[in-house]
């Protein structure tokens, strides 16, 4: 198996293409938003009685009058007012026409039983206005204080090629993550700060403790001439553990968040997903690169 | 430790812990009618989880002034004020009919149910300017320091008393100096502030009393007997920011909502940590055995007590990013426990070292790293606690709480738990699956 080093070309060449093509995607359409934070178009279906067959009617024949038609709402979007007596479907673009003849249909339906019967459901749609997040400057800079503090941190504890390599680390971390979301083009929601900071710390975890090892290793080493690609290569190796354990484990969230089918769970357990992935390969390659270019071997 | 001793201990702890993890997680019924719900049961809720309530406002019909393209302003105000009432997960849209000759936005509200949303919600969409009434009688009608910038900045102060709340007013320079002109000019001076009206037509009244120059402390005015913090709260809040340009009705019917991330969210979410919790305990006594039996057994202990310090920090309210926090603290704990495992092992493996020796060792050694990389992931929680606000900030909270957690486990525990095991086990080495590593020997020389 080859060595982490002999891995480095093809590691850069990987990181570098999702980069610039996230980057390129990021800049042209920017990311994803979900139907809840950005303009789009919500159908809202209501009756004008409070009765439970009105209301559970009213959500069997709007959910079938719209599987008929094959329209299919931003399925990760979808909720109930005033106790099931208003329903919201969410939709990225206008459905005016395509709901026409809906308001019969669930008339219809309400009509055929007895209980429901008189009760007058309301078909309205709407051009939304969703919500902006305007939290991104903010959590650009608290990354940026910490940037600085893992450096002072690791240059006391470690010295200076291990404090780059750690700063490194993060923000290649935090940049893949932000470039592979664009990419995949996953909804992201006012969450997405959180996972932001989530790669970056587990990049920022990842990469400290890997320095510490090789601190650890050039001490065991002692008198023996060992080069620093060396080094990294036997740490990388001995680590390589460590890193798949801590992918497997937010995989392994990924999946178990997105195991109910609900759409927008399973757009976090994606997010999850892309957080660790670019967090784990960032910490396994760019430390090490990083590390063995500013220790120069004798 | 002697055998009796760890046998007797490590009994006492797995009760406790068995005790321990039955409040968690477990609900049962308590007598005939009361129900205990578990300590994941008790961790509070926001909107975005559990779902809230929903207020749809509606342009009155004797609004003034036209919203026309302002409508991005009047959400970013409604925004703001959800911000300072101290509101994390909440939504906040316009939404207009694609029907002909439909004008207007409504805009749609909702947050988390409380008994205060109601007051709160009145305050949000508040309408009207702030305006100054002063004169030598009470209750006056002569308005003042009209055509100026009056208020800077108005902020809650703290408590006098239970019922006895306290909020600055800061004035700007020439504000006050009007208003010290006309508290002078009388014998006494009663001062009446009012922002809009209420649902009745009525003056809506912040503040009505006699005041005298000696109130003043600088350009800030103090205002105490305000019943309540929310009330103080709410009072600063417009004081500050005065009512929407807009008049707005139907901020006093609030319908329920549910979540916009689908049904029983909650029960999903708790069901996806407990699996990455035993998904993780698996995986390291798989890789490490003994060892890994000891370390999952303290990742045990940090889930549990990482809940319930969510019920027991107050003012904890977990919302989405809260949960992506407790994931990430997670991962962090399991991180530390493969680094503690893997140089407890990587000690014994290269040295010539007993079991515990090699133990003691490898602990130590993997201190620093551990430390490192918690303190690192701490930080972060807490730069982020200092600049941003609603998910973000509960992610930090919950993020932060973990990591702390995750280190007295990494650190106390698995040390608890090795000093309780390992008198118990015959054959240390091949209970913590020790192996010492392979020297390559040269080849003999012909």
């Amino acid at each position: 198996m080859k060595s982490v080093m002999g891995k480095m070309k093809i590691a850069i060449i990987i990181t570098l293409i999702v980069l610039v093509a996230g980057m390129a995607i990021l800049g042209v359409f920017g990311l994803n938003n979900t139907v809840d934070y950005k303009a789009g178009y919500e159908l809202q279906v209501s009756v004008d009685q409070s009765i439970d067959e009105a209301k559970t009617i009213l959500k069997t024949s709007s959910d079938a009058f719209l599987s008929e038609k094959g329209i299919k709402s931003a399925k990760y979007a979808y909720q109930e007012l005033d106790d099931g007596r208003v329903l919201v479907y969410k939709f990225n673009k206008d459905v005016t026409n395509d709901v026409t003849g809906m308001k019969d249909y669930i008339n219809a339906a309400l009509d055929a039983n007895e209980v429901a019967k008189g009760a007058e459901p309301k078909v309205v749609v709407n051009e939304v206005i969703g919500n902006k997040d305007g939290q991104i400057g903010w959590i650009i800079l608290a990354l940026g204080i910490t940037l600085a503090v893992a450096f002072i941190y690791t240059l006391i504890m470690e010295k200076l090629a291990s404090a780059v390599a750690v700063v490194c680390s993060a923000i290649i971390s935090a940049l893949t993550f932000v470039a592979l979301t664009a990419l995949t083009r996953i909804p992201v929601a006012n969450f997405f700060g959180a996972f932001l900071g989530l790669s970056f710390a587990l990049a920022l975890a990842l990469s400290v403790a890997t320095v510490n090892k090789y601190k650890q290793a050039i001490k065991e080493s002692g008198k023996d001439k060992v080069s620093y690609r060396a080094i990294a290569d036997k740490v990388g190796a001995s680590d390589v553990k460590k890193y798949l354990l801590t992918l497997v484990a937010v995989l392994i969230a990924g999946v178990a968040v997105s195991a109910f089918f609900v759409p927008y769970m399973m757009i976090i357990g994606g997010q999850l997903a892309i957080a660790g992935v670019a967090a784990v390969f960032s910490a396994y390659f760019t430390t090490p690169l990083i590390w063995t270019a500013i220790k120069k071997d004798k | 430790m002697g055998k009796g001793k760890s046998i007797t201990l490590l009994t006492i702890v797995s009760v406790l812990m068995a005790f321990i993890l039955v409040m968690t997680f477990i609900k049962f019924p308590i007598g005939v009618n009361k129900q205990y719900n578990s300590a994941l049961g008790a961790i509070e809720l926001d909107y975005d989880i559990e779902g809230g309530v929903a207020y749809t406002l509606s342009i009155a019909s004797d609004n003034e002034v036209e919203v026309e393209d302002d409508i991005d302003g009047v959400i970013a105000t409604l925004k703001a004020r959800l911000d300072a009432l101290g509101y994390t997960a909440y939504s906040v849209k316009a939404v207009k009919s694609t029907d002909e000759g439909v004008e207007d936005y409504d805009i749609r509200i909702e947050v988390k149910n409380s008994n205060d949303v109601a007051e709160d919600m009145k305050v949000v969409a508040a309408y009207g300017e702030v305006k100054f009434y002063g004169g030598a009688s009470e209750s006056p009608t002569t308005e003042i320091l009209a055509d100026m910038e009056v208020v800077k900045d108005s902020q809650y102060l703290g408590m006098e008393s239970e019922t006895s709340h306290v909020i600055s007013i800061e004035f700007t320079s020439e504000a006050k100096e009007a208003l010290v002109a006309a508290i002078e000019a009388e014998e006494s001076y009663y001062l009446k502030i009012v922002c809009g009206e209420t649902e009745d037509g009525e003056e809506n009244v912040l503040f009505n009393s006699s005041i005298t120059t000696s109130a003043f402390d600088g350009n800030t005015l103090g205002i105490s007997n305000i019943s309540t913090e929310d009330a103080a709260t709410r009072m600063a809040l417009q004081m500050r920011s005065g009512g929407l340009a807009y008049k707005y009705n139907g901020w006093d019917e609030g319908v329920t909502v549910t979540s916009p991330y689908g049904e029983n969210i909650a029960i999903k979410c708790a069901a996806a940590i407990i699996t990455l919790v035993l998904v993780i305990m698996i995986a390291l006594c798989v890789l490490y055995r003994g060892l890994g039996l000891i370390t999952a057994l303290s990742t045990l202990m940090f889930i549990t007590f990482e809940t319930w310090l969510l019920i027991g920090v107050p003012g904890i309210v977990v919302n989405m990013g809260g949960v992506i926090g407790i994931v990430g603290a997670t991962v962090i704990c399991a991180l530390g426990m493969v680094m503690l495992a893997k140089r407890v092992k990587d000690e014994f493996a290269n040295s010539e070292k007993t079991a515990k020796a090699a133990i003691n060792k490898g602990f130590k050694d993997a201190l620093v790293p551990t430390i490192g990389a918690h303190v690192l992931a701490g930080a972060l929680a807490l730069i982020l606690l200092a600049f941003t606000g609603g998910v973000v900030k509960c992610f930090a909270i919950t993020f932060g709480i973990g990591v702390a957690v995750s280190l007295i486990c990494s650190l106390v525990f698995t040390r608890m738990y090795t000093a309780l095991m390992l008198p118990l086990v015959k054959n240390k080495e091949k209970f913590l699956s020790f192996k010492r590593a392979t020297k390559e020997t040269p080849d003999a020389e012909v």
